[in-house]
């Protein structure tokens, strides 16, 4: 059997520009102990230009694979602990008047930087979290008149935490669309923790090298935005976010009463953008129907809005994208 | 003078005489005395000249107080004799009241010439006599209830037709609204036996042959096709939903089942990867790897069709063929 020249060339490339993702992931597994899934997330959303949410209760390392992924790579990286009290210009900065140029000047914020840790993002109110609108989606900052370009890459990585009601503010649906994936955090296994134990009490914690530059990561998007996805997947991308907008026309009809809203067209495209991502990943130069259900559910749990009666009878978006894929057929 | 009177007198007492001999009248009762209910006929006699006109009397239903008439007949001619003519009205009466009754005289309008006049006939006297009752030798009885009607089909046969007719229109209201909810045919039509499913793959696989798609260079839609058949077939068969399955998910459902042998879970695994590099990776396989793809499938479908075993009954010394589930290899 012979590839055609084009993939055969992009998978020579790939393995090539995808050298880095073991030494990324060597050197997170040197900090991050299990959650391989996180670190794998962590690597779509670098490689496919997209912001990450990282859910989970705490003490499961979700700030620390973030400072840590931010380790690895030689960029600048900004940390803002989402507070109740934050307000929207120490995040992207304001206008200062300055004595001695006897004018006002821009104080830029903390969120000019490649990588944002946005920590507890839910935190903070409304107010705050829609100051990253702008800057998540069009990769810029508008202070009084002017508008700012921010640095490329720009990568939002925020956490948030499940089981507090009290005192925070649950994101609104247009900022929970900008974020490429969800990713549910879980406990890890007890031998995992155990190791976690060990390495918490030995007297150097292990601290994660600079191994990639943020050119290499622009080189590296290139590349993925080069694998090939065949038509085929894309309609079965389509069939997918359409079940969760449309259930009764794929015999989902259980679950009309149950969604709210579907999935929005960023869905379709960060669908097939953390597929082809997923794929370079696994250092294919091509996309197969088991990328898409890898990321499936990283990408749509938070852009299907759930109704009532879904809550009521403990249906979860998770259950929903379950069925979907049970149901769709695969190309 | 006196001659003048004289003829005057004479003139008008001819006159009178003449009249005489044209109209009669007259009113007859069959019977002067009659038991009280009874039915007696009173018939009114008139006879006149051709040319006189009579209006006879238009009478009443109740003739006199207690004298009813029962019924009433148009009046006949009953002779005609030169230009005499007799015609005759006949009255049904009848009355409830005991004693002695009078029909009054009865006015007969006459037209004679331009002469007009009223001729009454004469009243009649009759008797009603009443029925003897010994009360003290016979015993007094109450009312007599009203009898019932003989039961009859035909009475109720309208209510039944329309009773049926609204039990039907129910029953067929709650048949389609059932179907409707069910979301299913108001009317199945029973459905023909579906083959098994290694015939339909086998069937499948064949008409894919005939198409010589790969050799026309349509080599990604033949591996498409061919993945389809099996996919259909395996989830028909093992009841697994690999439609729905990556070919990875499939291979790993079927290494659980204990009648494919590790032979054929190989070769489908091949034959799908191949069709997932072609389908999703732009790969052109060679013409050996195609015709390959199709002979394995060929021989997935074959070994693990359901076999055909004879079981020989010794008790009735029939053979009694059963299907059972496991590969001919």
């Amino acid at each position: 059997m012979s590839i055609t020249v084009d993939i055969k060339e992009l998978n020579e490339r790939i393995q090539r520009e995808s050298a880095f993702v073991d030494l990324i992931s060597m050197e997170m597994n040197k900090v991050i102990v299990g959650q391989k899934h996180l670190i794998e997330s962590l690597m779509i959303s670098l490689l496919s230009n997209g912001h990450i949410l990282l859910e989970g209760v705490p003490g499961l390392a979700k700030t620390l694979a973030i400072t840590t992924l931010a380790n690895t790579i030689d960029a600048k990286f900004s940390r803002i602990q989402f507070t109740p009290d934050l307000l929207p210009a120490d995040l992207i900065g304001t206008m200062i008047y300055s004595q001695k140029k006897e004018s006002f000047i821009v104080k830029k914020g903390p969120i000019f930087s490649n990588f944002i840790l946005a920590d507890e993002i839910n935190r903070s109110p409304a107010k705050v979290q829609s100051a990253l609108l702008e800057a998540m989606q069009e990769r810029q900052v508008t202070i009084g008149e002017q508008s700012y370009k921010l640095d490329d890459p720009f990568m939002v990585l925020a956490t948030q935490n499940p089981i507090e009601q009290e005192g925070t503010y649950p994101l609104p649906e247009a900022q929970l669309d900008r974020f490429m994936l969800k990713v549910i955090i879980t406990y890890p296994k007890k031998e995992e923790e155990q190791l976690i134990v060990r390495q918490n009490l030995s007297k150097i914690f292990p601290f994660a090298c600079s191994v990639l530059k943020t050119t290499d990561i622009i080189k590296a998007r290139d590349v993925v935005k080069d694998v090939y996805i065949d038509e085929k997947i894309e309609r079965y991308i389509l069939d997918i976010v359409f079940a969760t907008r449309f259930p009764q026309d794929y015999n989902l009809a259980k679950f009309t009463s149950m969604i709210n809203y579907g999935g929005s067209p960023r869905a379709s495209i960060y669908l097939a953008m953390a597929a082809k991502a997923f794929a370079f990943i696994k250092r294919r130069g091509y996309v197969i129907p088991e990328d898409v259900r890898a990321i499936c559910h990283d990408v749509l749990r938070h852009r299907i809005g759930l109704t009532y009666e879904a809550e009521a009878e403990n249906i979860t978006t998770t259950d929903i994208v379950n069925e979907i894929l049970n149901t769709v057929e695969v190309p | 003078m006196r001659k003048i009177l004289l003829f005057c007198i004479v003139f008008f007492a001819l006159k009178s005489i003449v009249f005489c001999q044209i109209l009669t009248i007259e009113a007859k009762l069959d019977s002067n005395k009659f038991l009280i209910g009874d039915h007696v006929k009173l018939n009114l006699f008139v006879t006149k000249s051709k040319s006189a006109k009579i209006n006879f009397p238009i009478l009443p239903d109740s003739l006199a107080q207690g004298v009813e008439i029962v019924q009433r007949n148009k009046p006949d001619t009953i002779s005609k004799n030169g230009d005499i003519i007799k015609l005759k009205q006949s009255y049904l009466i009848t009355s409830f009241d005991s004693g002695n009754h009078t029909i009054p005289p009865l006015p007969f309008e006459f037209l004679h010439d331009t002469i007009t006049d009223t001729v009454f006939t004469d009243s009649i006297l009759f008797y009603v006599n009443t029925l003897k009752v010994d009360t003290a030798s016979k015993k007094i009885y109450d009312i007599k209830a009203p009898f019932d009607e003989p039961f009859s089909l035909m009475e109720i046969l309208g209510y039944v037709i329309w009773g049926l007719a609204g039990l039907i229109l129910i029953i067929l209201g709650i048949y389609i609204y059932r179907k409707f909810k069910k979301k299913e045919p108001l009317i199945k039509i029973p459905q023909k036996l579906a083959d098994p499913p290694h015939i339909i793959a086998l069937r499948e696989l064949d008409a894919l042959k005939e198409k010589k798609l790969w050799q026309n260079n349509h080599i990604k839609k033949y591996h498409t096709e061919l993945t389809d058949i099996i996919r259909k077939y395996i989830e028909a068969r093992f009841n697994i939903q690999a439609l729905e399955m990556t070919s990875y998910e499939i291979i790993q459902a079927l290494s659980n089942e204990k009648y494919i042998s590790d032979k054929n879970i190989s070769e489908l695994r091949q034959t799908l990867i191949i069709a997932d590099f072609v389908k999703f990776a732009k790969a052109q396989p060679l013409p050996d790897e195609n015709d390959l793809s199709i002979r394995h499938a060929y021989q997935f479908v074959n070994e693990t069709k359901p076999t055909e075993q004879i079981v020989l009954t010794t008790n009735n010394n029939s053979l009694e063929g059963e299907q059972k589930g496991g590969t001919n290899a």
